[in-house]
Formats: C-alpha cells, sequence, structure tokens
C-alpha cells in the first residue's frame, strides 16, 4: 500500500510538474502574442490632408469596422465631423479577418471641400462644415465611367483644383484588351465630362497628364517594353515612341529589357502642369537615377535636375508607380521631389519650403519629417513626423507663432514605450562596400548580452524601407537586436550598388550580412552564439544560403516563402500546381489541392510573357548546373544548423511543396528543420494569421536561439 | 515668477504650516491674488526682552541632520518640531535629492517661538508706521548668503505635524543657490508641482497635471486624443533668461508646463530607472550644456523619443496623481531635546534677530537700526560675557559688515577665523576687509604680502560651503592688481568659478579679463565666447566684444 501510495504520488507529482511546465509554456505564449499582436493592428489613420486655407484638416479612421473620413476644425479641435465611408466585409471562406474598409482618396478641391473614395470604387465630395455631400460615383451605377471600368480618384487637374481627375479602367468585353478612360467632375457641382477613352492590350500602363490626358503607354507584358507616345485622336495607333524625343544614342536606355532593367537606363515619371514638359528619372552616365525634364516641344532637356550621389530618386520598377514629385497645391508648380535614402528627407526646390523644412527638422530630431500639405498663404504645415519603428503622428505647424502642435497618431492603440527602437546604421566594411540599413534594439531582452537577428529583406529588387516594420517589431520582441541590410543587390542605392551584388548574387549578400553582423558585434554587447537570420521571399533564399557558405556564423534560419530552388523560381510559370515537386529523386507532399477556396488560387493565370521572371533568368544566367548548384532545395546536406521553412503554397512565386521537401530532407539527414504553412493573410500581415506564425516563430527561436526547451524558467546559456 | 515676487509677505516663507497657519496667505504656494486688502505692516517679531510671561521658561536646543533648533516653546513641540522638519526635509528630497540643494557648512537655524510669547510690536515702531497697521509674520525665512533660517511662531498644540512641508519660497531658494545652478526647467517644473503635492506620511503625491490652462487641461481629461502643442525638448532644456522665466504660460509657449509634464512623467514610473535617469541628467545638465547624447546617455532615449511618450503621457498626467516613494522607509529618529546653552541662545536669537534686521532694512529702513540694536545687544552680551565661540563671533563680525562698520568687524572675524567658524561669508568678509584696507591707488599693485593676507581666508573659505560668487569675483580682482603672477593653481581655482556660476556675467567677464592680461589666449576666448553666450543685453554682449577685440590685438 505504501508503495501504491508513493507511485500515486510521484505521478501526482510528474503530473503537476508537466501541468506546470505546459501552463508556463502557454502563459509565455500568451503574454508574447499580447505583446506583438498590436505590431500587426493595422494603423487607424491612412492619410491626412490640410485644407487650403489652413482651417480644417481631414484624415481616416478606421474604427470599428467601418473605415471613416474625419474632419477637424484646427481652431477648434473639439469639434469634428466624421463621415462613415466603407464598412468591413467578410473575406473568403475560413478567412481569420475581415476585408478592412478603406478610404484610398483624400485631398482637398478649391475652398473648403473635401473629396475621398472608399476602397470600392465609391467618390464623395462635402463642405469642410459637413454640409452638401455629394456622391460622384455610385456603386450602383459605376457603368457610367464606362462598362466594367472602375473609377479611380487620383487627383486634380493641375491649374483647376476645383476639377477631380479619375481613371477608369477595366476590360472592354475583348479578350486582351483593356478599355481606360479619363473623366473631370466638378467638385461643387458634380458635373462630370469625359477627357479621353481608349483602349490597350492588357498589361499596358499609362501616364496621365495633368490635364487628364492619356499620353504615354506601356505594355508590361513585352519582353522588350517601349515607352510610347499615345495618339489622342486614335488608341489604335501611336504616335512612336517616347524615346525619338531623345537622342539616337539614347534611344536604347529608353527601352525596357529584362537585360537591362537593373543597368542604365531611363523611365518617365510625370507631367508637368505645362503638359509639354514631361519629368524623367534616368541614370544614364552616372550612378543613380536622377530626376530630369523634357520639353516635348523643343525636344531639349530643361535646366531642372535633382540628383543624389548616393541614392537614386526613383526605383528600378519605377516608371508610372508613386512619382516622387510633390507639386504646390495652390500654384501647381514643381515644389520638390522625395527622396527615399537611408533616411526620407525631401528636396524643396522652393526656398521657403526649404525653410520650413528646416524649422521643422530641428523640432524632431532623428525622426524622418515630411512636411505634407501647406495651405494658401503657407503659414501652416501638416507634417508627418515618423521613424523605422513608429508609424508616425501628424502634427500641424504653425510658422508665424513657430508652433508644433500634434493632432493625431496614426496608430494611437500603439504604446511607443513598448515599440523597439529602430535607428537608420551607414558604414564602410574592410573591404570598402558601402552598407546601410536600420538597427532595432529590443525594448525588453530576454538574455544579456542579446542575440542577433540579420534581417534579410526580399530582393533582389527590393530594399528596406525606412518605416515602421511590423515583422521587426515582432522579431525584437522575441529579445533580438534585429539589423536590416541593404545588402549589394538591393534597390536604390545606385547601379554599383546593385550590380556588385547582382554579379554575385549568391555570395556578395551574403559577405554584407556578415560585415553588417561584424559591424554590430563590434559596437555593442551581442552574444556572439546566438546570431540568427530571418528572410523574407528571396530573403529567405539568402537566409539559407548563408546557413550553407557560414555555417558557423548564424545558429539558425527562419525564411519566409523563400524560392529554395532556383530553377522553378527563374521560370515559375511553367510549374503545375497539381505536380509534386521532386527533389533528388525525393516526392514532396502532394500540395493541397485547389478546392480549398476560391481566394487560394486566384492570379495564378500566368502572364503570356513575365517579365519579372526573365530579370531573374538573366540574373542567374542559364546554365542550369550553376542554378542547381545554388539552390539549397538541391543541396540540403550542406545545411547543417536549424531552420524553419514558412511558406504560403498559393503563393505564385514559389513552386509549392519545395519547403516541405526541403524540410524533409533536412530532418533524414538530422537536422532540426520545421515547416509551417501560411495563408495570404500571412502574407498581407493581418493581425491574427500573423500572430499566430510569428508565435511559431518564437518557439522556434526559443528551442534553437534560447534553448529554452521545454523547461521553463530562466534561460539557461547554450553549451 | 511669483515665488520672486517683491511683496515680502510671500516671498519670505520657510515652512508652510497646516492648522492655525495654513490658512494664513503665508503658506499659500502661488498667490498673486493675495495682495493684502489694505496697507498693512508684517513684521518679524521684536523680541526685545523677556516679558513676563516668558521669563524663567527655559530655551530648548536640538540639533539634527543639518538643522539646529532653538525653540521656546515646550520641550515636547520642540521635539516633534524637529522630527517632523526633518521628515518635510526628507520628502522633498524624493522629489529635489539634496545634490541638487544648495550645501551650507552652517546648519539651518530654525527658531521656533510659542505665539503666545510673542510681545506685541513696540510702540514706538507702531508709532514709526503713521498709524498704519503692523502684524507680527508668524513664520519665516531669512537668509544671508551662507545661512537659511526659519523662524516659527507656533501654537504648543495647534500645528497638524503631518502636514509640515518646506515652504515653495524656500525650496525654490534651495534649487536656484545651489552650485553649480540647477537648470531652470527643473526649477520651474518642480514649482509648477510642487505647491499642490501632497505631502503623505512616507511619501509624496504630485497632483493631476494642470496643462496650459482649465479648457485645455478639461479637454485632454475628456479627449486622450485631443490635440497638443508641445515645445521640442532642446527648446526645453534650452537655458532661459529671467524675461523667458517670468513669461506667462500661454498655449504657444507652454515651457513651465512642459517642464512639469516632464518630471510628472519622470516621476511617473513603477522603475526606478527612470527617475533616477531624471536627476543624472539634471546634475549633467547643471555642469553642462544640454546634448541630446547626454540625454540619451541617461534615459537611454533620444529626445524625439521622449518628446512623443511626453505627447502620449499628457493625457494621463492631467488626470491622476502620481505617488513618489522613497527607495527606503523614511527614517523617524527620535530627536535629544535638552536645555540650550547660553551660547547656543546667544548665537542662534542674535544670529535670527541680525536677519530681521537685513529683512527690515530692505522692506522698512526706518526701523532697521532698532532691529540692529536689538541683535547686537543679544550677540555682544554673551560675548561680554566671556563667550568665544567662534561662530557667536562669525556672528558679530557679519552683523558690524552688514552695517557697513568694516573696521569693527574685523577684530571678531579675525577671531572667528583663527577659531574655524564655519561661515563662509564670514571669510569671504575677512578677505575683503584685507582687499580694500589694502587696495593701492589707481594704477598701483598689491605686493605679494598683501596678495596673500586677501587670498588665505578665501582659500578656507573655499573649502566650506556653499562657494561664494564674491569670493571668485575678489580673488578675480586680487589676482588683477597683484605685482606677482597668478599661478596655475590659482588660475585653475578661477577656472572652478565659472564652473560653479556659469551664467554669472560679471565673473566670467573679470576672469576672461585676467586671462586676456596674462596672454592665455584659448582659455580667454573660451570665456569670452561663453560670456557672449549668456548676456542677456547689448550692454553685457558689448564689453565682450570690447574684450575680444583687446584679445586679437595680443601678439601671438
Amino acid at each position: 500500500m505504501p508503495r501504491l501510495a508513493a507511485v500515486l504520488l510521484a505521478l501526482l507529482a510528474v503530473g503537476s510538474a508537466f501541468a506546470e511546465e505546459s501552463l508556463d509554456a502557454a502563459q509565455r505564449a500568451q503574454r508574447f502574442s499580447e505583446t506583438i499582436r498590436p505590431f500587426f493592428t493595422p494603423t487607424a489613420t491612412d492619410r491626412a490632408t490640410l485644407s487650403p486655407d489652413g482651417k480644417h484638416v481631414a484624415y481616416t479612421l478606421h474604427h470599428g469596422d467601418t473605415a471613416y473620413v474625419m474632419m477637424i476644425n484646427v481652431d477648434d479641435p473639439g469639434v469634428k465631423i466624421p463621415i462613415a465611408v466603407s464598412e468591413d466585409r467578410e473575406g473568403p471562406a475560413f478567412a481569420r479577418n475581415k476585408i478592412r474598409g478603406r478610404v484610398v482618396f483624400l485631398d482637398w478641391a478649391a475652398g473648403r471641400r473635401l473629396v475621398f473614395s472608399s476602397d470600392l470604387g465609391e467618390i464623395f465630395a462635402i463642405d469642410a462644415d459637413g454640409r452638401n455631400l455629394k456622391k460622384f460615383a455610385d456603386l450602383e451605377d459605376l457603368s457610367v465611367f464606362g462598362r466594367n471600368r472602375r473609377p479611380r480618384a487620383v487627383g486634380f487637374l493641375g491649374g483647376d483644383r476645383n476639377q477631380l481627375l479619375v481613371r477608369a479602367a477595366g476590360g472592354n468585353g475583348t479578350p486582351g484588351m483593356v478599355s481606360i478612360g479619363t473623366f473631370k467632375i466638378d467638385a461643387t457641382t458634380g458635373k462630370r465630362v469625359s477627357l479621353t477613352n481608349a483602349d490597350y492590350r492588357s498589361g499596358t500602363e499609362v501616364l496621365l497628364d495633368r490635364q487628364g490626358q492619356q499620353r504615354v503607354s506601356l505594355n508590361t507584358f513585352l519582353l522588350e517594353q517601349d515607352f510610347q507616345v499615345v495618339n489622342r485622336e486614335s488608341s489604335w495607333k501611336v504616335r512612336g515612341k517616347l524615346a525619338d524625343n531623345f537622342g539616337a544614342d539614347q534611344a536604347a536606355f529608353w527601352r525596357l529589357t529584362p537585360e537591362n532593367y537593373y543597368g542604365e537606363r531611363a523611365f518617365p515619371i510625370a507631367f508637368d502642369t505645362d503638359p509639354n514638359l514631361l519629368y524623367f528619372a534616368s541614370n544614364i552616365g552616372r550612378d543613380t537615377h536622377g530626376l530630369y525634364a523634357l520639353d516635348l516641344r523643343t525636344k531639349q532637356r530643361t535646366a531642372f535636375a535633382v540628383e543624389h550621389a548616393h541614392f537614386d530618386l526613383a526605383g528600378v520598377d519605377g516608371a508610372f508607380k508613386s512619382s516622387p514629385l510633390v507639386f504646390d497645391r495652390s500654384t501647381g508648380a514643381l515644389a520638390g521631389a522625395r527622396i527615399v535614402g537611408v533616411r526620407p528627407t525631401t528636396h524643396w526646390l522652393n526656398a521657403d519650403l526649404a525653410r520650413t523644412q528646416s524649422e521643422v527638422d530641428t523640432r524632431f530630431p532623428s525622426r524622418f519629417v515630411q512636411i505634407v500639405d501647406w495651405d494658401d498663404a503657407r503659414d501652416r504645415f501638416l507634417v508627418h513626423v515618423s521613424s523605422a519603428s513608429d508609424p508616425g503622428r501628424y502634427h500641424i505647424y504653425f510658422r508665424a507663432e513657430r508652433k508644433m502642435t500634434e493632432f493625431l497618431r496614426l496608430a494611437p492603440d500603439l504604446d511607443v514605450g513598448a515599440l523597439n527602437v529602430t535607428k537608420p546604421f551607414e558604414f564602410d566594411t574592410p573591404a570598402g562596400i558601402h552598407l546601410t540599413g536600420y538597427l532595432t534594439q529590443p525594448t525588453n531582452a530576454r538574455i544579456n548580452p542579446p542575440p542577433l537577428l540579420i534581417y534579410c529583406h526580399d530582393g533582389p529588387n527590393g530594399r528596406d524601407l525606412p518605416r515602421y516594420n511590423v515583422d521587426v517589431q515582432a522579431l525584437a520582441a522575441m529579445g533580438f537586436v534585429v539589423a536590416q541590410v541593404n545588402y549589394r543587390g538591393s534597390d536604390g542605392f545606385g547601379r554599383k550598388h546593385r550590380a556588385t551584388g547582382i554579379a554575385a548574387i549568391e555570395r556578395a549578400p551574403i559577405e554584407d550580412m556578415v560585415a553588417v553582423t561584424d559591424w554590430v558585434v563590434a559596437r555593442q554587447p551581442i552574444d556572439r552564439k546566438r546570431v540568427a537570420l530571418f528572410g523574407v521571399g528571396f530573403g529567405g533564399y539568402l537566409a539559407l544560403r548563408a546557413m550553407q557558405l557560414e555555417p558557423e556564423r548564424f545558429r539558425c534560419a527562419v525564411t519566409i516563402n523563400a524560392p529554395t530552388d532556383l530553377s522553378s523560381w527563374t521560370t515559375y510559370q511553367q510549374f503545375n500546381l497539381d505536380t509534386p515537386a521532386v527533389m533528388n529523386g525525393v516526392t514532396a507532399d502532394k500540395p493541397a489541392p485547389r478546392a480549398l477556396g476560391p481566394a487560394m488560387n486566384i492570379n495564378r493565370t500566368p502572364t503570356p510573357i513575365d517579365f519579372l521572371a526573365a530579370v531573374r533568368q538573366v540574373l542567374f544566367g542559364a546554365d542550369a548546373a550553376r542554378i542547381k548548384e545554388l539552390s539549397p532545395f538541391h543541396h540540403p546536406e550542406s545545411i547543417k544548423r536549424p531552420v524553419l521553412l514558412i511558406q504560403n503554397n498559393e503563393n505564385p512565386d514559389i513552386a509549392p511543396g519545395n519547403a516541405v521537401a526541403l524540410r524533409d530532407a533536412l530532418v533524414r539527414q538530422g537536422v532540426a528543420a520545421e515547416f509551417l504553412r501560411i495563408d495570404r493573410e500571412f502574407d498581407q500581415r493581418l493581425p491574427e494569421a500573423s500572430v499566430l506564425a510569428f508565435a511559431r516563430i518564437d518557439e522556434f527561436f526559443n528551442l534553437n536561439v534560447y534553448d529554452y526547451g521545454v523547461k521553463v524558467g530562466i534561460p539557461q546559456p547554450v553549451k | 515668477m511669483i515665488r520672486r515676487s517683491t511683496t515680502p509677505f510671500l516671498s519670505c516663507l520657510a515652512l508652510a504650516l497646516p492648522g492655525a497657519f495654513a490658512a494664513s496667505p503665508a503658506s499659500a504656494p502661488t498667490a498673486a491674488n493675495q495682495e493684502p486688502a489694505e496697507a498693512v505692516f508684517q513684521l518679524p517679531p521684536l523680541i526685545v526682552a523677556e516679558t513676563r510671561t516668558t521669563a524663567g521658561r527655559p530655551w530648548f536646543y536640538v540639533a539634527g541632520p543639518g538643522f539646529e533648533v532653538l525653540s521656546r516653546s515646550s520641550e515636547d513641540s520642540t521635539a516633534d518640531f524637529a522630527r517632523d522638519y526633518h521628515r518635510a526635509t526628507q520628502l522633498l528630497e524624493l522629489l529635489v535629492p539634496a545634490e541638487l540643494q544648495v550645501k551650507l557648512s552652517s546648519p539651518s537655524i530654525l527658531f521656533l517661538y510659542r505665539k503666545d510669547m510673542v510681545a506685541q510690536i513696540p510702540a514706538e515702531i507702531v508709532a514709526a508706521m503713521s498709524g498704519s497697521r503692523a502684524l507680527v509674520l508668524p513664520n519665516m525665512a531669512l537668509h544671508d548668503v551662507d545661512l537659511e533660517a526659519v523662524y516659527t511662531l507656533i501654537g504648543e498644540y495647534s500645528y497638524a505635524r503631518d502636514n509640515m512641508r518646506i515652504a515653495t519660497e524656500a525650496v525654490w531658494r534651495r534649487m536656484e543657490t545651489r552650485t553649480p545652478p540647477v537648470p531652470a526647467w527643473f526649477i520651474e517644473g518642480i514649482m509648477q508641482l510642487y505647491p499642490s503635492a501632497r505631502f503623505l506620511a512616507d511619501s509624496v503625491e504630485l497632483p493631476p497635471l494642470f496643462w496650459i490652462n482649465k479648457t485645455e487641461t478639461e479637454a485632454l481629461r475628456q479627449n486622450r486624443n485631443h490635440p497638443r502643442s508641445l515645445l521640442a525638448l532642446s527648446e526645453l532644456f534650452k537655458g532661459r533668461s529671467q524675461d523667458d522665466r517670468l513669461a506667462p504660460n500661454t498655449a504657444a509657449y507652454p515651457w513651465k508646463h512642459q517642464a512639469a509634464l516632464f518630471i510628472h512623467w519622470a516621476l511617473d514610473y513603477k522603475k526606478r530607472d527612470r527617475r533616477t535617469a531624471l536627476y543624472k541628467f539634471v546634475r549633467r545638465a547643471s555642469e553642462a550644456p544640454v546634448t541630446e547624447a547626454m540625454f540619451e546617455e541617461c534615459f537611454g532615449l533620444g529626445f524625439a523619443d521622449v518628446q512623443e511618450r511626453l505627447s502620449d503621457y499628457l493625457p494621463r498626467a492631467v488626470d491622476r496623481p502620481v505617488p513618489v516613494w522613497p527607495d527606503e522607509k523614511i527614517s523617524r529618529p527620535k530627536p535629544r531635546v535638552r536645555i540650550a546653552s547660553p551660547t547656543e541662545v546667544a548665537r542662534i536669537k542674535g544670529e535670527m534677530e541680525r536677519l530681521f534686521a537685513n529683512h527690515v532694512r530692505t522692506r522698512y529702513p526706518s526701523l532697521t537700526p532698532k532691529y540692529q540694536e536689538q541683535a547686537r545687544l543679544t550677540l555682544l552680551r554673551a560675548y561680554d560675557q566671556g563667550d568665544r565661540d567662534p561662530n557667536l563671533l562669525a556672528a558679530i563680525g557679519l552683523s558690524y559688515c552688514d552695517a557697513g562698520e568694516g573696521k569693527s568687524a574685523r577684530p571678531f572675524l579675525d577671531q572667528a577665523a583663527e577659531g574655524g567658524t564655519l561661515r563662509t561669508r564670514a571669510y569671504f568678509e575677512l578677505a575683503a576687509l584685507h582687499y580694500r584696507e589694502g587696495l593701492p591707488p589707481e594704477g598701483g599693485k598689491f605686493t605679494a604680502a598683501q596678495t596673500e593676507e586677501i587670498l588665505q581666508p578665501l582659500r578656507t573659505a573655499r573649502n566650506l560651503l556653499p562657494p561664494l560668487a564674491g569670493a571668485y569675483d575678489l580673488l578675480a580682482r586680487t589676482l588683477w592688481r597683484t605685482e606677482r603672477t597668478p599661478t596655475s593653481d590659482e588660475l585653475a581655482w578661477l577656472a572652478e568659478g565659472v564652473t560653479l556660476f556659469p551664467r554669472n556675467s560679471p565673473l566670467i567677464y573679470r576672469i576672461a579679463q585676467l586671462h586676456v592680461l596674462h596672454g592665455s589666449k584659448s582659455a580667454a576666448n573660451a570665456l569670452i565666447k561663453h560670456g557672449l553666450e549668456i548676456s542677456r543685453d547689448d550692454a553685457g554682449r558689448s564689453q565682450f566684444e570690447k574684450l575680444n577685440a583687446a584679445l586679437a590685438l595680443r601678439p601671438h
């Protein structure tokens, strides 16, 4: 009997210890989830704008299940006018999050009239006092903009701020064709006038001038893309290539091909209020993309030139994307150019604005300070102040009084004290490479000295941007010092930086990560034995390469949607969802069937020509043996350290099943490899999916960096 | 800046006592609206002689850390008072640590008198007031450059002990006269919070913050997203001129409120790090101009980081009080009260009366002789009875100095110095007497012996607290007119003066002048640059510019 009692007692003890451990682990996981959840909560406010008279601020606010436009009286901020614009909608089946209602356009017309539009295409206008609400585009009758065409407010006509410019695009009924129309709408009366209509082949993008005319087109479904001057009389004919406006010696630089994608070339950016003045970006004969202007009448470049010695002023994928140019709302004149750089700045062409920028800059050292709007009298300025670790706040700067008033936070529920502080860095490596990036310090380090995590951004044509990064915040919440590195090959730092990376894409970025590791370790206490990698997309590939090339430096890696097999990545249209991935004769798990949900298979139709895939092929060359050699998928034996492979099998960029196959191969050779399947909600960093995935990532690091194992308590050093 | 009001009634408080005195304007922290309605002369007591009521009652004495009490109240009241004063000092140190207050070598004097023992204002004084009403001030702080004194009239049982606090004016003075000077933003921030703070048994509770005006404060209480205007921290921490500090608080000029907000934030934290960081930062800021690197070294956060935190904290600050607890439980030592010795009675009472006289001189000059006579009587009576206590001698010497009778002061000061008095001013006055006595005609120089005679007492003064700006000024004047070259030690001594009094423009000028004279170009340059930065008016700047021009003319 006593023996039985002893056994029972022992069992009870084991049971309670187990329960305690489980409870502790669960509590720890829950605490971690609660810590990171706010990071992934979308900002309440996306944009704000100051009225031309400086007396009202309008901003977007997502509250509850609804997106609102709020109007606030600057001189009596107690008075607020809310306008419900768009409600959240149910997402696809099994989606954890609703589709968030959004306000996608918000700007003041002339006087005190505010124009805004919803993500569904509705367009409204209202007076600053909340009266005279008008709907210019109604979901019930969008056909007024053309059959199947969805309208989108894009701005105001140059020189007439009361005329809203609307672009409507959609299929024209003929397969392989799209129809694009432009309209102007009187912001006061709602009178709509059609400006242009044209049909194009699918994949065509169009640059409008500031009078709403379609001026330049580019068919992105071609391998050799030329900017075409649109014929205003007939959309079927073109006036010729834009390149014809430049000398014959420059024509080749205006053609976009996979070969010159990362190289020397030029592309249009925007038109001036003067429709004959075209702004363009070019790095012809120089390292970085500068901004210039061409007078289309004389075919001569004007004196306008904004250049930066170290930073591209337009991205390599910059044609027709968001323009870096800033125009003065009241005069219509070009006022400045935004420079992303390591810290975002604005090159003001106007001395008055430059002086104001300098005044506001001094008030927020180490912050990114961007003048967003100003009133016509240039006495009040709407200023966005942010950092790489905070979505930021809107202030109004009252210049006469030299007073700065904070009006709203983009994420008011985010506790700034809980945010992990991120600061830009730059340095020259011993090899003379100038590297930039961001370093985030954990607010609550778990061990001292803390571990280091090298964050590898997606690429090759990607970069780390000077803005709030939710992944980095979540990783720093795990106690890591996080270093984001703009490794060679990254976009935005000139041709040389890009080219040296691209020339040795499988090695140079790794060298840069090593250099950054050494640089950080030399400057602050870091546990050298605990340096891990985290890579997104192509950055995930680099993380795996680093594990292969530098196994002694990096303790483990987490990859998200990493292209482990470069051969499929460079030709990804060729794989078929129903064909299991094959690796070294091993058949990987069969990917999920298509029937799981309609949303999961959208965008799977391959484009006739995938330009980016062609760029990748140029990048890695045609040598199949070399591509195989560089693919971790084909050389799992060279990965000796733990990895967590995270993949969305619906991501069209990667062969489904590769990650699982690689995981299995690694496990067979005794490496602690794990696989986590994610979905589009995580790719979009929606809160629930992100919290779940990062909790799993935390678990992985607990095991492999902190060595917590299942034992709970004070972290033990790794032997 | 009402704490420096010219109204004597308001500017002279030392202890804010509740109960019988709490309702009096004397205990009001901010009282611009409490100007006396009629012309009333408020005077310190003139304790002419023992009255029938007081005769035969013993004087009690008790010494505490940094203070001593001479009391004519009961033994128990004296003990309670001493203990409560000690506690009030400790509670003050929760907000303003001792290291950020002025330090004195001489203990502060607390002179406790029962109000029912106070004689009426003598008839001749009332007569001198042309029939106006004269009242005895119930509670008053007086000070010399090296001495803090408080007299308090209390009822035997009428003061609520737990609520005793150091009066706002005295707190301000302790920070303002600290060397090197405590930054203006810290002083003003504390002054915004201190008057409404609650002093509990073992902690202080800071009040909810008052932000700009009632409307703004209420708006923030109602809506945490209400817009708010904050200065950049670099602007907050910038040195302030007197004019700036006197400026009213407005929405456009929230400097004082933001200083209070910053302190509120730094103290409102469960962890100790932020409070420690605050005091480290104040200490560093009192020694050198504020930089963001300095700030970051203390708080681990940059200016913009903390500015954002302040902005987010503001709605909370206006909404709730913040308790400030000590690291360790406040000690409550039992005071050892004893019968005061005749020397102690004479010295403390005489010192008190000397300070009464100084106080009266600045406000009612015609009454001064009566008070001076009374002080002299008290002090000399003990001296005549053979008392040679060095601090008593210093008090006698200083009383002569106060009256402008240097020659009479000299023997007492010599004896006091010889006896090792702790009064810094006694050594300074002695040096000044030597200076004046040996002053050579225009163009002449002090001999080495004369120089040594002046410097000797200054050297002793240098080792006592508080440092006196006048002593450094006298040192510079002496070295300017001495026939010998200043030694490197003496120049280092002067440099110490610059560190201790960095905003004292005349002193900086005099030292810069000396460096120009002796060809120390780099030192002179640095001082001239500093002088130009701190000069608040054209005249001040002009003299430094002239000195700069003179320096430029000197050969390399």
